[in-house]
């Protein structure tokens, strides 16, 4: 008896070790956690994904390590053990820790940090931008492993322009977004990211996947009528700082009076952010291989240009490319001249595309275009936006000879190669001026040719008829110049178009100034263009 | 006499509105070549727009230079004539340009006369022999040596040579006929009074 009750304890004691084994061999996070951003400054959305039913995670946060700040019990919102907690009532532009744990198993879950959107009224932000991830997670790996090396202060906010993964299934999500690679996984931890739908999550215009991992609000999400669990609608807005982003989904309905249009247009017109990027995933001004997309030019292009969006944002074509239409040769069969950059940004990982720079055919509104690994910053800084596109390669890496897409980023010896490198592109500045040209009157010396130089040279006298003084910086901007007329001695480009730098004092009430201008022009034809005057 | 002194102020008016759509100006040229005597080079006159669309005209006349002219001129644009006879230059292309051939000596007179809208500039300009170089010059950006722009005021002289003395035409003859009319008119009151 006693023998066998020896038996019985020892028989019990193996089936709880077992068990408890059991238990936490197969209580654990599938997805490590990751943020987004739902557009509230005060809060940030930590979600992750166990591989069975946990009712004991927990999240805790603070300002250290310590984790001071709270800790709620988080349970699964849905059937594949996904978590979802919104941590709120946190201060803007602050940085938050926080830790994902099983209170039951005692495992730490993973642990981040994140710094809050700025509040409403900031005039500055900085975020990192990056797009077309699919299909290659090593590629992947090695551009987040360039975003993570730049600026700290880029590293709060991350915009993704489609394609996430190279179809809408849960394996394609868990494989390769949710790769186990060291820095998609330290991105992921500690950036929040919010984007796009692109059509390789599902171009027949419903999705399951996406909108389960990324559950942006929506604000008319639809269900399939034969399948709720496939969604559309995914248009949705946020502002993040001075920035306002709207996002269109090209796989549902759009066309000029559909409620997703109308959206669109009214989400446009109601903003009072100062900056407005649209964003869609297929471009409607590219570089290749994917052409334009027409029918988002004919949709959208009028809008852009009547509600003043600063620049439109896509991916699509594995590639970086600025585009931007500013004549009617350039726009083709499109009756609007948008004068706006229209980036894509789809060098994130997914197998590169080539680009049209030849500035014909299709492809004559081409400004800058490359096929390469790459990714982009953005400063926001009261009136003036700087876009920075790098490349994100090791040194010397030449995308038509390597057909293996992963090989910018892996050494022979399989691991990740730690010294890429992030390689400028190039760097754009938008500004937003004050347009003060009925105030002003311009008038012009004729302009006279000199052999010497080749060029025509005279100057431009701007006179401030109105009754007040015009203060601060004040630009002289040439549209319409003539064509195969280029202004020499420009400051710069203002939408494309040359602008002078006239005054860093203003202009008093009255009072005159003049500025030289000089104009290359082989084939000497008639110099004209009309001048709008900019106060910085 | 009331009816007179309207008239009188209409004249007026409009010779102060033709003085400031219209200017009219010249100016007597009087350039010292003589640092390049003996020396092949170019001499140069434009009258070219800006912005302006109002017609514009430049006529150069009373040409008198111990230099010598090789060969033709080359004519760009709206240019007739050839020197030592008049030279008369429009403004409706982009480049009205003379361009002649010349050995210098050591004086080269000629007078300008403009005529025409606000918004055209005249230019005189010399070259050395490649016919690129400015010489005769203080101009480093360009190369002129004198340059005439017309303004709403009349005209602007800009001399931009050490070797080029300029006479302008102290007034232009529709400022002289503004003062009168306006002199005429204070008479006038004068008398009423």
């Amino acid at each position: 008896m006693k023998f066998a009750n020896k038996r019985t304890l020892r028989s019990l004691a193996l089936i709880l070790g077992i068990s408890a084994f059991s238990t936490s061999a197969f209580a654990a996070i599938s997805k490590k956690p990751y943020l987004i951003y739902e557009n509230v400054p005060t809060s940030m959305t930590v979600l992750w994904q166990d591989n069975a039913t946990e009712t004991t995670n927990t999240i805790s946060w603070g300002t250290d390590t310590g984790y001071g700040l709270g800790s709620v019990t988080v349970p699964e919102y849905e059937a594949t053990h996904l978590h979802k907690y919104r941590i709120g009532g946190l201060q803007p532009s602050t940085k938050y820790y926080y830790q994902v744990a099983d209170s039951g198993s005692g495992l730490v879950y993973g642990t981040g940090s994140f710094t809050t959107a700025p509040d409403q009224s900031a005039n500055s932000v900085r975020f990192l931008a990056f797009g077309d991830t699919r299909g290659t997670p090593f590629a992947l790996d090695g551009v987040m492993q360039e975003m993570l090396k730049t600026d700290p202060s880029f590293q709060t906010f991350a915009l993704q322009a489609g394609d996430w993964v190279a179809s809408d299934a849960e394996s394609n999500w868990t494989n390769e977004w949710f790769n186990a690679n060291p820095n998609t996984v330290a991105f992921l931890n500690n950036v929040p990211i919010n984007g796009v739908k692109g059509n390789h999550e599902d171009s027949s215009g419903y999705s399951k996947f996406f909108p389960k991992y990324y559950p942006f609000p929506y604000p008319f999400i639809a269900d399939k009528a034969t399948d709720p669990t496939y969604h559309n609608n995914f248009y949705w807005s946020f502002d993040y700082g001075p920035v306002h982003f709207t996002v269109v989904d090209q796989y549902s309905g759009y066309a000029a009076g559909s409620p997703q249009y109308n959206w669109v247009v009214n989400d446009l017109a109601t903003t009072t952010k100062p900056w407005k990027i649209l964003v869609y995933h297929e471009p409607a001004w590219t570089a290749g291989t994917h052409g334009n997309n027409t029918t988002t030019q004919t949709v959208f292009d009028p809008i852009i240009k009547k509600y003043k969006v600063d620049l439109v944002y896509s991916g699509h074509n594995h590639n970086y490319a600025r585009c931007q239409v500013d004549n009617y040769a350039q726009a083709g069969s499109d009756t609007i001249i948008p004068q706006v950059p229209y980036i894509t940004n789809g060098g994130g990982g997914a197998g590169l595309y080539a680009v049209d720079v030849s500035n014909t055919g299709a492809y004559k509104h081409v400004v800058k275009a490359i096929e390469e690994y790459q990714y982009m910053t953005f400063d926001v800084n009261g009136s003036t936006l700087t876009m920075n596109s790098y490349t994100a390669t090791k040194p010397g890496y030449l995308p038509n000879a390597n057909p293996n897409y992963a090989s910018p980023f892996r050494l022979a010896t399989g691991s990740l190669n730690t010294s890429t490198v992030s390689t400028p592109i190039e760097t754009v500045v938008l500004k937003h001026f004050n347009d003060v040209s009925s105030r002003v009157g311009v008038a012009s010396t004729g302009f006279l040719f000199s052999r010497a130089t080749q060029k025509y040279s005279g100057t431009v006298t701007l006179t401030n008829n109105g009754a007040t003084d015009l203060a601060g910086n004040l630009d002289l901007v040439l549209n319409d110049l003539t064509a195969g007329v280029t202004l020499a001695n420009a400051t710069g480009l203002y939408q494309a178009r040359p602008y002078l730098a006239v005054s860093t004092s203003g202009l008093a009430a009255g009072a005159s100034i003049s500025v030289p201008v000089q104009f290359s022009n082989p084939a000497n034809a008639k110099i004209t263009f009309t001048t709008a005057t900019f106060q910085e | 006499m009331k009816l007179l002194t309207i008239k009188l102020l209409v004249v007026a008016a409009l010779l102060f509105a033709a003085s400031s759509a219209f200017a009219s100006y010249g100016v007597d040229l009087n350039v010292d070549t003589s640092s390049l005597n003996g020396q092949s080079g170019y001499l140069e006159l434009q009258l070219n727009p800006g912005l302006s669309l109002g017609s514009a005209s430049a006529q150069v006349s009373n040409f008198a230079s111990d230099a010598t002219l090789v060969g033709a001129p080359v004519l760009t644009g709206d240019v007739n004539g050839a020197l030592p006879a008049a030279v008369s230059l429009n403004n409706t292309l982009a480049w009205n340009d003379y361009f002649q051939q010349v050995t210098f000596g050591n004086v080269l007179n000629l007078r300008v006369d403009l005529s025409g809208a606000a918004g055209n500039s005249f230019a005189l300009s010399f070259y050395g022999a490649n016919g690129t170089t400015p010489v005769l010059t203080n101009d480093a950006v360009n190369g002129f040596a004198t340059t005439i722009d017309l303004n709403d005021s009349g005209a602007a002289l800009n001399n931009l040579s050490s070797q080029v003395a300029a006479a302008p035409t102290p007034i232009p003859a529709a400022a002289w006929l503004l003062g009168s009319g306006i002199m005429g008119l204070a008479g006038l009151k004068r008398r009423k009074q």
